[in-house]
């Protein structure tokens, strides 16, 4: 008994000691300064990588430039749309929110100021400076977020398989048929159950089969008269090819659910992924690759926009658009190009010479290719609506189980038709 | 239980038994020690072995760079994680042992509606209250604070309460009625008599309280948005997310930071022991002897 | 006047009695206070709230539309609601008795007072105490079709299959992840077995009984409370399993693996389907209310209690 006596009063010790200190924090949620000064709060999801590679200089610079604002970041690891969501409904969101795809979803529930008065009165031109990219961020004909990071899907090859192969590199005039072309020639099969190298790691994710099934006429979803469109003759002809060079070419489920990362291991030839790949890939020793436009004419996009909350104030809503405005400008992309840890949205400056000639980690590799795939972009009708989850989480779904081989692609697009227009129906 | 008289292969069969059992739950964590130590090369392919093949320390350095300053103030998050830890372990052994003794022991006739409505207050998934409860502490004035994480503490949880009456429910009834004829009343018998024969089982409400409180993700996301307010978990967290889309971590980093916060874990349980199991705390010696 | 005394003798008991009760009943709510309080400020309202919102197709954003029992009505048409259920009771099925035989076996080997138990039961605890986000991405490695557990397997002769894209087989993964982490519940019942009184086994031991004997005779019926207590935590806990799933398969292939609360979850924050999601935690709320009270009523019938709870 003794013993749980000692032990009860630590805990009671430590547990004053603590409220002390605790409590002389003290709250900071207020953000309404006198002397004309505004914090505003910005919320980002990623980790403290993210934060440093992708924000904190931007974001100093900003302050620096406005000395009457001051931002304040939160950092959200994980579950990024849960919080969002419960910041909104206790009426506590942040004045400006990161958003993907998930940003249609919220605009729709009214979460986000509408823009254009914004964008009208400072004049800017959202085509002209972020392309087809920035039909992304539109909610009934109206912007809702300011395009930030670009990140269209990317291609990534082996230069030394090339090279081994004899066999040209990619460049930017291939299509699709090239891209499996060159993926099958550069299969080895081996002797165990795992091929000696691979052409392509393509599978059910969105950067993979998205172009391909663009450039070739086809679409998910028509957001304007709200029908499935994926059971199309075109696109029953793209996912059989896609389908037969998984099954040639790729790496299948049954091996890459290990999470080997086998591109860096020197055993796929090329990959259609993001631009993050690109940074591991530069510190590997003994690993050259370059990248190229995606294949095809078009390319789906992964990127993201800021938006400010129609829950602040006028002053905060004012500060968080010159903020948001300042992350867009071709001075702050400048910066946030710097470190390819992502692209910059801003068509400019993915054209200037100060981005294309610019040395990653001491390494040059074909930048002109990054401006020229995001022009590329083109936003399906399933990224323009609420629906976009659950009718992405639908789509993969049934991809990968024509890919693991348990149904037939134009089974797979003809179950997926009737299920993609319930889904829409739905909203 | 007695087993002083047990023959020499009883006894190598057991151990035998224990070991096979041991190697299969102890083989994961393994492998967890070995993906910690793997270096940079071995992370980007993601290759890892069993057995660690490389002792890269760089991973847990990177972690106890700077303790309480930059962007990840890992002693300031350990400071937050203590203060909650520390008050939900007293909130929950006192609530748990002062209701359960009311369930137990008090007598009133509707006694089992109420401890219905108790279970039931389990039944219903956490995940469809995250918002109204976040509703109620934004009210409360204690958004961004760590006190909707402690104060539910103190107001008992059905599953400790469930607990800890089912073991003061094994106590032998005429340890009670005992006591009732020395004059002391029921706070009297719940204080003398109840509280340190169900040590045994507060002492596994603290260790289970501690590693709920020691590794809640949920809680903190939602209620706190100040780095300088954090638990570990909840930064630890950010610094193994992932930097992109398609979701790639640093799973040396992120199997670094699970096994530096399960050593706590680990010695506190490894210290507990002797309450949890202890019999001259348990009932066996308190009374008939 | 014997009559009289008698019946004033009588008024004063019933009055005692009912004195007495009042008082019990002070005390029980004296005692059970904490918990009432807590019940009643953050546990009540949140209940009411969202019993409320099931019938609304709100989205916490914009406003509230009732819409009576439509959400009810859809749940039954949802095919995925539909196999989720499937797949969460299939898996409690298997799970809860698997989990709480093994724990029970384990914890009576640690009861043993043998050298090293300290180091066994720190051990046996260990997998108990590692994160959710390790012991997945642990999992996902280990499960993978190459993987640590396909590789064993293989030693002894065994081709493994792929126990994460084989829609058959997905859910018994979630088991092996149970298992594993079966310490918590064999903690509880160990530090139930520890205090059993050893008078019990000494007399036992007197009149000759055998090891297996005082184990069904004595430990079993002193325990009882607490496996039914685990019992009870388990059938809740793992009808409610959700950061495995949603952390390992998503629920996938195919929904293959999908179950109630990551699916309610995936509604509530991803669909924007508050109103929908409620209905599934209430339909969720149900089934364990009824199962419950099965395993309550059946209680009597074999838990022990020492002094019978009145």
């Amino acid at each position: 008994m003794k013993g749980w006596k000692k032990i009860g009063l630590t805990l009671m010790v430590t547990a004053t000691a603590l409220t002390l200190t605790a409590c002389g924090g003290g709250s900071s949620n207020t953000s309404g300064e006198s002397n004309g000064k505004v914090t505003i709060q910005f919320m980002h999801w990623g980790g403290t990588d993210t934060y440093k590679g992708d924000y904190q200089k931007r974001i100093e610079a900003f302050e620096k430039a406005n000395p009457k604002i001051k931002v304040k970041t939160i950092t959200v690891g994980d579950n990024y749309d849960t919080k969002l969501q419960t910041m909104i409904a206790g009426n506590k969101a942040p004045d400006v929110a990161q958003v993907a795809e998930n940003g249609t979803g919220f605009a729709s529930k009214n979460a986000f100021i509408d823009l254009d008065p914004y964008i009208k009165k400072d004049n800017l031109d959202m085509v002209k400076t972020y392309g087809n990219a920035s039909a992304l961020y539109k909610w009934k004909g109206k912007f809702f977020g300011m395009p930030d990071r670009g990140g269209s899907g990317i291609l990534i090859y082996n230069k030394k398989i090339f090279d081994k192969a004899g066999l040209a590199y990619p460049n930017d005039k291939w299509t699709m048929e090239d891209f499996y072309k060159a993926a099958k020639k550069l299969t080895i099969d081996g002797t165990g159950k795992e091929k000696k190298q691979y052409g392509t790691q393509v599978a059910d994710y969105v950067l993979g089969w998205g172009g391909a099934m663009m450039s070739n006429g086809g679409s998910v979803i028509n957001a304007a008269t709200k029908k499935a469109t994926i059971n199309s003759p075109e696109n029953v002809k793209t996912f059989e090819e896609y389908n037969k060079n998984f099954k040639e070419s790729s790496i299948p489920y049954q091996v890459s659910e290990d999470k080997v990362n086998r591109f860096q291991g020197g055993k796929v030839a090329m990959i259609l992924d993001g631009m993050w790949q690109i940074q591991p890939s530069m510190k590997l020793k003994g690993m050259e690759f370059d990248i190229a436009p995606m294949p095809g004419k078009y390319t789906w996009s992964t990127g993201s926009a800021l938006t400010i909350s129609r829950q602040s104030d006028k002053a905060h809503q004012d500060a968080a658009w010159k903020f948001i405005k300042y992350m867009g400008s071709y001075k702050a992309q400048q910066i946030l190009g710097k470190n390819l840890m992502d692209c910059p949205a801003n068509l400019q400056v993915l054209d200037s010479k100060e981005f294309q000639n610019q040395k990653i980690m001491g390494k040059t590799v074909n930048m002109e290719a990054i401006a020229e795939n995001q022009r590329k972009v083109k936003i399906d009708g399933m990224l323009k609506g609420p629906w976009y989850a659950e009718a992405m989480t639908e789509t993969s779904n049934q991809l990968k189980e024509m890919l693991l081989g348990h149904q037939t692609p134009a089974a797979t697009l003809k179950s997926l038709q009737s299920k993609l227009q319930t889904i829409v129906n739905k909203y | 239980m007695l087993d002083r008289k047990m023959k020499w292969y009883h006894k190598l069969f057991i151990y035998v038994v224990l070991c096979a059992i041991g190697f299969v739950l102890f083989a994961p964590f393994m492998y967890m020690i070995s993906i910690s130590l793997a270096g940079k090369q071995t992370n980007a392919v993601q290759n890892f072995s069993f057995f660690p093949k490389e002792f890269y320390w760089q991973n847990y350095r990177t972690l106890f760079g700077n303790m309480f300053g930059g962007e990840y103030p890992i002693g300031t998050w350990f400071l937050n994680t203590l203060f909650v830890v520390v008050l939900s372990i007293i909130g929950q052994m006192w609530s748990s042992s002062f209701v359960a003794y009311g369930f137990a022991k008090m007598q009133y006739k509707h006694k089992n509606g109420f401890f219905l409505l108790l279970l039931t207050t389990m039944m219903l998934p956490g995940q469809i209250t995250l918002i109204p409860v976040f509703i109620i502490f934004r009210n409360l004035g204690l958004y961004n604070t760590l006190w909707p994480l402690i104060i539910p503490q103190f107001f008992g949880s059905a599953y400790n309460i469930f607990f800890t009456r089912q073991f003061m429910t094994a106590i032998p009834g005429e340890l009670y009625e005992a006591a009732e004829l020395d004059g002391l009343n029921y706070f009297g018998i719940y204080r003398k008599i109840v509280l340190p024969l169900v040590m045994p089982a507060l002492a596994a409400i603290a260790i289970f309280t501690f590693n709920w409180a020691w590794g809640d993700l949920m809680g903190p996301l939602i209620y706190v948005s100040d780095s300088s307010k954090f638990t570990l978990a909840l930064g630890a967290a950010n610094l193994s997310a992932a930097t992109n889309p398609s979701g790639t971590i640093n799973t040396s980093l992120v199997m670094a930071l699970s096994f530096c916060l399960s050593i706590p874990q680990i010695v506190i349980y490894f210290w507990g022991q002797k309450y949890l199991f202890n019999l001259n705390l348990g009932l066996g010696n308190s009374g008939s002897k | 006047m014997e009559a009289t005394e008698r019946k004033t003798m009588d008024e004063r008991n019933t009055s005692m009695a009912k004195k007495r009760e009042r008082m019990n009943r002070n005390w029980f709510f004296f005692f059970i206070s904490p918990w009432l309080i807590g019940f009643l400020c953050l546990t009540a309202g949140p209940m009411i709230f969202s019993f409320f919102m099931s019938f609304t197709n709100w989205d916490l954003m914009t406003q509230m539309k009732f819409i009576g029992i439509q959400n009810y009505v859809n749940l039954f048409k949802d095919p995925i609601f539909l196999t989720s259920m499937k797949n969460t009771f299939l898996y409690a099925a298997i799970s809860v008795p698997l989990n709480l035989l093994l724990s029970l076996g384990m914890a009576y080997l640690l009861s043993f007072h043998l050298k090293g138990m300290r180091f066994f039961r720190t051990l046996y605890y260990l997998p108990a105490i590692v994160p959710a986000v390790a012991s997945t991405i642990l999992f996902t490695n280990i499960l993978a079709t190459n993987g640590l557990l396909n590789k064993a397997l293989s030693f002894i002769g065994i081709q493994g299959p792929s126990w994460l894209l084989n829609k058959n087989i997905v859910l018994l993964s979630f088991v092996f992840l149970a298992v594993w982490g079966v310490g918590a519940t064999m903690v509880l019942l160990l530090s139930s077995i520890n205090s059993i009184d050893d008078a019990m086994y000494e007399s036992a031991t007197l009149d000759g009984a055998t090891r297996m004997q005082m184990f069904v005779h004595i430990t079993l019926p002193q325990i009882s409370p607490v496996i039914f207590f685990n019992l009870i935590t388990g059938i809740i806990g793992s009808l409610q399993t959700f950061t495995q799933v949603y952390l390992m398969t998503k629920g996938g292939p195919d929904n293959a693996s999908q179950m109630i609360v990551p699916y309610l979850y995936t509604n509530a924050f991803s669909y924007y389907r508050m109103g929908y999601a409620s209905a599934m935690a209430w339909v969720l709320f149900f089934v364990i209310l009824i199962l419950s009270v099965i395993v309550l009523k059946s209680s009597s019938a074999w838990v022990f209690y020492e002094q019978e709870v009145k």
